[in-house]
């Protein structure tokens, strides 16, 4: 069977050619592709394992040698390195300012440079300067530049460009939108900086020292000062407080004295009021009782007249009265009854016994010794009359001649007298008994004679009669009535009488008399009184007219007074109330004005605590600013060993290297607490595997690795269909053959392996040959690589297992191809694998009949031959397709790119430059610019960098102000229209719309103002929002000012050169005396060209461009060899109908051209299918190169799809005439 | 060799019976065998005569193992081979069968020498069958190199080359001119003759027959006819 292996070599040496070119192809993408991602990959890792990237950095405020030495004692730690890295600007001699982080070295550290470019310092001061960052601001190794340390610019000598780790694969991949990051990065030697930084640290640290303890010795003193301020202002607020408690007491007494004062105000005031009318009235009473008196002493005889009239009935009245009276009592009938007794008597005794019994009563009453008041009347007269009997007895007694002569008076007489004596209370111890006894005789004496001359026996026994109650006092009286009576009954009948007989006789005459006599008077009086009280008068007023009159005038006269007095009192107590009042006011002046004096005394001591209190505010903030500054110059001398001095934010980082196998992330940590116990700040840190450049790298490695994966599966794809064609192609063509070996007793495993290891050979050849594609390949795509990353260099690693993977891929399909082809054929039976095969009679669609209908027969020929071999024709067209997509989908890839320049560099950019500095320009700076004769145009583009919130979401945006009118700046919709910038709202871009879920017409806020989206942008790179000036000088500060000038090529140095001149200036100035014009102006930063710019993207672009024309290459050449050995193939089979038609006549060229038919549908089914796949494709591969900030929008122009459809039209037709001319053989 | 043969004779090589195949379907249905059964004994040289269409071709690809009848069996060493498998009739086809087709179905990239060693066991075999059909000076030619019957004869010798039971020619002259098919019937016939094989010629030539030992006639895939030819003539002696 062996022996049939080269035969078939023979026959179907273009396909097995085709095969193997294919395969080959296929293994070579899959190695070279898989190879130089894993040299990338292997390369990276010795790069950073050789240069040293470090296991973990810590930025912290401090690095010093002895930290290194301590920390290098754990164990883990295999090297520690410290260095500073901080922010500048360089001005390279093309005075271009550019933003650039400095790390400095240092010759004994581990970290190494690969040096792409080096010269000679000479001793100047070097700087290594990044490959990338040279590269594309046109620095050279040998150049001078200056890099700004302290606001000044010091020269260094470019003596290297390096690649160096911490610079792999830089990508503008910052997350913020409308962000590039356009830093570069340097190195300085170590000794530049930390020689001049350690003398400063150590200045720095001592000066640290220094202000430390003066800052502890200054607080110490303002400390105490404040306590004391505060003490003393302390007890001065208890004090104030006091006293407002003490001021609020004597303020609520005094108020409620107040109200006493006004309550005893009011009342003086109302008797005041009352005493003035009461002054009224009496004056008024005084006027009336003055014209009564006057009325009075003009009617005055009449009223005698009257009054006496009067007078004299009323007497007579009276008399009779009594008369009546003394008749009618009982008594005086008891008392006639009693003195009809004694008639004798005379009335002149009765008269004198009266008048001495009331003497006699008088004279008792006096002395008291003869009876007790008490006594009954009766028991009063027994007891006179005895006394009487007694007196009467004792003064014979002593008058008897016994006493005579005292001597002889015995002594029982003595006895006896004396006893006399004390009766009478005459005897005195002291005078003489003779004297006593002289006194008591006269005295007894006058008793007796008394008794005698009076009748006082008589008159005694008529003391009961006379007084019923019994009492002395009324005996008195009684006999005083008696002797009333008796003269009243006398006087009134005229008679004389002289005994109690005639008395009584009189009496019982009288008695009728008096009646009549009184009826008489009465009348008379009645008369009287009545025409007394037709004047008012009464008859008392009459009685006694002149005293009445005198009464009345008395009367008025005191009434007046009275009235006088009244007034008088009224008017001395007016003053009184007056004073009163007067007094109240005073009182109430006093009490306000006490009280004011107080407030104000209060007001005074609170204004004194308060200035106190400020004065104690003043003098705190004096101490704390005081101390503040102290601190702030300790701050800073902290700062400036944070940050060192030299370069802007210097930051100090210590780079550890771990033994291999140590926890990294564990052993960092330990050496952050170990920083941190030694006092050290820790300001960040991070691992390897946590850093940017690992993430970047990550990042880019992942993206190459899918298509290193994703390029050799399309293309295993492409070729298993390929390699099962033409395997199906040559198993077919060999079927006589099977079938002769079938015959002749060759199995159909025999048959397959035939076929299997003809296509081993050929898949061991497309190994090699692959193999050696590959490694070509991956010798080119390494070095983009290594340009790309960039990378010194590749180390080129053949991935043993991906090239076996790619070899047995490769061998597989090619043995599944053939197996699947030589199964199905080797199936027939050797009689029919021997025999013509029967020819397909399946029906034609009726669409192509219809279509075909008027065809030639030879054209109804091809395409039904075409239809009856659906399986060849959909093979051919899926190679065809594939070829049609990977070469559309290459151009798109190219016209995506060169639109995503054009957009970037002709439509957006549209500016020549743009300089950046530190703050916003002024008209007049940009005036000045605009005047300058080489600048075409130029405008502001400041940037604001800041949030956009919309609904509650919020991203991190970059907001440019644009001049509306702008030409220098382009803005396309998505629809890639130009917008104009609005006069109010913003224009969005695309992504950050997405992101917060905005769309054209919605409202978002940005520092608290809020702007309606106006439209929303479409941008291949940055995320920039625009707005006009006015609107964007709404958000306050900007974060940096630009210019955008349009200017010719040539005029670049001499804008430089004038800016340069500004730019100094701006510096000369800051010191200068002219500070405002020092503020005023913005620093000059730096200056990106854009052109410069371009070329450098170009650059790389170029680079993809040569990739997609490989794979157009690719395509085109497996197209062709698919579509010759298709029509080839399919002219074969119908060779004998093509001869018979060339027998009946037919020319070659009239076949041929008929025969296209088939390529020509095959090319459009193609078309059809491979154009959609390849912008799939394309957008698929665009997506995955797209970074935040560099989008390649998928471009479609007309010019592709007609360039691809002719490509392919123009091999389809070439594969066509080709076959057909090794048929006309 | 010759003696051998003749025991042989007798002997049933190959039983065909109620052997039915048929091509298309429906209307154009056409039955190439129709119940056809036969006998092919040891070392006779049997001739199938038929017009075009008359189902002889299909017959000897039955008989031969290349073509699988629809009913029927065929019998050889009392084994159907209708009801072998694959693997099992390649074998009866590798051991038992040689052909010898009308187009020769020579490998047109393999010398003479190379397509018969496709079947030979080595390489003595391939010299002798070369030298049986007298072909030994043309070994390493190409068989564009070679006549229609010098190719012929490697197409023979490709076949004896395995030393078949039976040997089946399809229409070995068809391709041929008169004396180079007068040659190689020559050739068939001393295979039977002088080493007893047994050989099946189909044919549309009468005249072929008559060297047979039996003449089998067909018509419309059915036999028409077994005739016994008890008195064989050489191939030489036949003109058609």
């Amino acid at each position: 069977m062996r022996r049939m292996i080269l035969p078939i070599f023979k026959k179907y040496k273009k396909l097995l050619i085709s095969i193997m070119l294919v395969s080959a192809m296929g293994c070579g993408f899959m190695t070279g592709l898989s190879a130089s991602y894993t040299s990338l990959d292997v390369s990276l890792s010795n790069y950073l394992d050789e240069y040293c990237c470090p296991d973990a950095v810590i930025t912290t405020d401090v690095t010093s040698r002895d930290v290194i030495d301590k920390l290098k004692i754990i164990s883990s730690v295999s090297e520690i390195n410290a260095r500073m890295c901080g922010d500048t600007y360089l001005k390279s001699i093309r005075a271009r300012y550019l933003s650039v982080r400095i790390f400095s070295y240092s010759p004994d550290d581990k970290q190494k440079f690969y040096f792409w470019e080096r010269r000679d310092s000479e001793g100047k001061d070097e700087i290594y300067l990044e490959y990338n960052f040279a590269n594309d601001n046109h620095i050279k190794a040998g150049d001078t530049v200056k890099v700004k340390a302290d606001n000044e610019y010091n020269e260094y000598f470019v003596s290297g460009i390096v690649s160096c780790p911490e610079t792999i694969s830089v990508q503008p991949t910052d997350d913020s939108w409308g962000v590039n990051t356009d830093f570069g990065y340097a190195y300085v030697s170590a000794k530049l900086i930390s020689d001049e930084y350690e003398k400063k640290y150590v200045q720095a640290k001592d000066k640290l020292d220094e202000k430390q303890d003066e800052l502890d010795t200054e607080w110490g003193k303002a400390e105490k000062k404040l306590d004391d301020a505060e003490t003393k202002l302390y007890d001065a607020k208890q004090q104030l407080s006091d006293n407002q408690k003490l001021f609020n007491d004597s303020a609520a007494e005094a108020e409620e004295k107040l109200e006493q004062l006004m309550q005893a105000e009011l009342e003086l005031e109302g008797t005041k009021s009352d005493i003035l009318e009461k002054k009224q009235q009496l004056i008024d009473a005084k006027t009336a009782i003055k014209k009564d008196i006057d009325k009075l002493v003009d009617n005055e005889p009449a009223l005698r007249k009257a009054s006496d009239s009067l007078k004299q009935t009323d007497e007579a009245l009276s008399l009779l009265e009594s008369m009546n009276k003394l008749i009618k009592d009982p008594k005086t009938a008891m008392l006639m009854n009693i003195l009809s007794n004694y008639p004798d008597i005379r009335i002149e005794s009765v008269m004198n016994a009266a008048e001495t019994f009331s003497e006699y009563y008088t004279t008792i009453s006096k002395y008291g010794f003869l009876f007790d008041k008490s006594r009954s009347v009766s028991e009063y007269a027994n007891k006179l009359t005895e006394y009487m009997d007694q007196a009467v007895s004792d003064y014979r007694y002593i008058t008897s001649g016994k006493f005579d002569d005292m001597s002889a008076v015995s002594d029982s007489d003595r006895e006896m007298l004396i006893t006399i004596m004390k009766r009478y209370n005459l005897y005195n111890r002291y005078i003489s008994l003779e004297e006593n006894y002289e006194n008591t005789k006269s005295v007894l004496s006058y008793i007796t004679d008394k008794i005698d001359e009076y009748d006082l026996r008589a008159i005694v026994s008529l003391i009961p009669v006379i007084s019923s109650s019994g009492k002395a006092e009324d005996v008195a009286k009684g006999m005083s009535d008696i002797a009333g009576f008796i003269d009243t009954l006398s006087g009134y009948t005229g008679k004389s009488v002289s005994t109690v007989g005639d008395i009584v006789e009189l009496y019982s005459q009288s008695a009728s008399e008096t009646e009549k006599k009184k009826s008489e008077l009465t009348d008379q009086r009645m008369k009287i009184i009545s025409m007394l009280a037709g004047y008012g008068l009464t008859e008392e007023d009459i009685r006694d007219v002149p005293s009445f009159i005198n009464t009345k005038i008395k009367e008025a006269s005191d009434g007046i007074d009275k009235i006088n007095e009244g007034i008088k009192q009224i008017d001395k107590e007016l003053p009184s109330i007056n004073e009163g009042l007067q007094n109240i006011a005073d009182t109430r002046e006093q009490i306000l004005s006490e009280l004011d004096e107080a407030g104000e005394k209060l007001s005074a001591a609170e204004k004194e605590i308060n200035k106190n209190d400020e004065k104690f505010i003043d003098e705190r903030t004096q101490a704390l600013s005081e101390f503040s500054d102290l601190k702030e110059e300790l701050e800073k001398a902290y700062i400036k060993l944070e940050d060192g001095e030299g370069f802007d934010s210097l930051r100090n980082q210590f780079l550890v290297y771990f033994n291999d196998g140590a926890d990294i992330k564990a052993e960092t940590e330990k050496l952050k607490d170990i920083l941190s116990a030694d006092d050290i700040k820790i300001k960040n840190s991070y691992t390897y595997e946590e850093s940017a450049v690992k993430k970047r790298i990550d990042d880019n490695l992942r993206t190459i690795e899918t298509m290193s994966v994703l390029m050799p599966a399309i293309f295993f794809v492409i070729i298993l269909i390929v390699v099962f064609l033409f395997m199906s192609l040559v198993i077919k063509q060999s079927r006589r053959e099977i079938g002769i070996l079938r015959a002749l007793g060759f199995s159909k495993a025999s048959i397959k392996l035939l076929f299997c290891t003809v296509d081993l050979i050929v898949s061991v050849f497309a190994v090699i040959l692959g193999t050696f594609m590959g490694c070509c390949l991956m010798l080119y795509v390494g070095n983009y690589y290594s340009a790309f990353f960039p990378l010194p260099n590749v180390t080129f690693r053949i991935n043993i297992g991906m090239f076996a993977l790619a070899a047995i891929l490769t061998i597989a399909v090619g043995q599944i191809s053939t197996i699947i082809s030589a199964g199905s054929t080797s199936k027939i039976m050797p009689s029919e694998a021997m025999s013509r095969p029967a020819p397909e009679t399946s029906e034609i669609p009726k669409f192509v009949q219809k279509l075909t209908a008027k065809a030639s027969p030879m054209t109804k020929f091809s395409v039904t031959i075409l239809l009856r071999n659906k399986l060849k024709f959909g093979l051919s067209v899926i190679c065809i397709a594939a070829s049609v997509m990977m070469i559309f989908s290459s151009l798109a890839f190219i016209t995506s790119k060169n639109y995503l320049l054009h957009q970037i560099y002709d439509e957006r950019i549209r500016y020549d430059c743009q300089i950046f500095f530190d703050d916003d320009l002024d008209e007049k700076f940009v005036r000045e610019i605009k005047g300058l004769k080489f600048v075409k145009d130029v405008q502001r583009l400041p940037y604001y960098r800041t949030e956009i919130e919309f609904d509650g979401k919020k991203e991190k945006a970059v907001i440019n102000g644009v001049d509306m009118n702008t030409e220098l700046v382009g803005i396309y919709n998505k629809n890639d229209k130009k917008i104009n910038v609005p006069k109010k709202g913003i224009i969005l871009e695309k992504h950050l719309a997405q992101a917060i879920g905005a769309n054209k017409g919605d409202t978002v806020k940005i520092k608290g103002h809020k702007f309606r989206i106006e439209d929303i942008s479409n941008q291949c790179v940055s995320r920039f929002q625009y707005m006009s000036y006015d609107e964007a000088a709404k958000l306050g500060d900007v974060t940096i000012g630009s210019l955008i000038c349009d200017i010719n090529r040539a005029d670049e140095q001499k804008l430089l050169e004038f800016l340069t001149s500004k730019t100094e200036k701006n510096y000369s100035s800051l010191s200068s005396e002219n500070e405002d014009e020092a503020s005023s102006a913005p620093n000059y930063l730096y200056t990106v060209f854009t052109r410069l710019a371009y070329e450098g993207n170009e650059k790389v672009f170029r680079t993809y461009d040569l990739a997609a024309w490989i794979i157009i290459g690719f395509a085109v050449v497996v197209g062709l060899l698919i579509v010759i050995n298709i029509a080839q193939t399919n002219l074969l089979e119908k060779k004998r109908e093509l001869c018979v038609l060339r027998t009946l006549g037919f020319q070659h060229n009239d076949i041929s051209k008929k025969w296209f038919v088939q390529s020509f549908l095959q090319f459009i089914f193609s078309c059809i299918i491979g154009l959609p796949a390849g912008m799939l494709i394309a957008k698929y591969g665009l997506e995955k190169l797209s970074t935040s900030t560099r989008e390649y929008i998928f471009a479609n122009s007309i010019n592709e799809y007609i360039f691809t459809i002719i490509l392919v039209l123009a091999y389809v037709v070439i594969s066509h005439f080709i076959a057909m001319s090794s048929m006309k053989k | 060799m010759e003696k051998n043969f003749e025991e042989k004779e007798k002997r049933v090589l190959l039983e065909a019976q109620h052997l039915w195949k048929s091509y298309g379907e429906g209307e154009a249905k056409i039955d190439a065998l129709a119940d056809v059964s036969l006998k092919i004994y040891e070392g006779e040289l049997l001739t199938i005569l038929g017009s075009s269409g008359s189902g002889k071709s299909t017959l000897l690809n039955s008989l031969g193992a290349m073509d699988k009848p629809d009913k029927g069996s065929i019998i050889v060493d009392n084994q159907d081979i209708c009801k072998m498998n694959d693997r099992a009739l390649t074998d009866y086809r590798k051991k038992n069968v040689g052909f010898v087709f009308q187009s020769f179905n020579l490998i047109s990239e393999l010398t003479a020498e190379e397509n018969v060693a496709l079947t030979a066991r080595d390489a003595k075999i391939v010299k002798k069958v070369f030298e049986i059909v007298g072909l030994s000076g043309k070994t390493k030619s190409y068989p564009s190199q070679l006549s229609g019957g010098q190719q012929q004869r490697v197409s023979i010798a490709r076949a004896l080359a395995k030393d078949p039971k039976l040997l089946l020619c399809d229409e070995p002259t068809g391709a041929l001119d008169y004396e180079t098919g007068k040659q190689i019937l020559a050739e068939l016939e001393k295979l039977v003759r002088q080493h007893g094989r047994t050989v099946v010629i189909v044919t549309h030539t009468q005249e072929i027959g008559k060297m047979s030992d039996r003449i089998i006639k067909m018509r419309n895939g059915m036999i028409k006819s077994v005739t016994v030819n008890d008195q064989p003539v050489s191939a030489a002696s036949i003109e058609w």
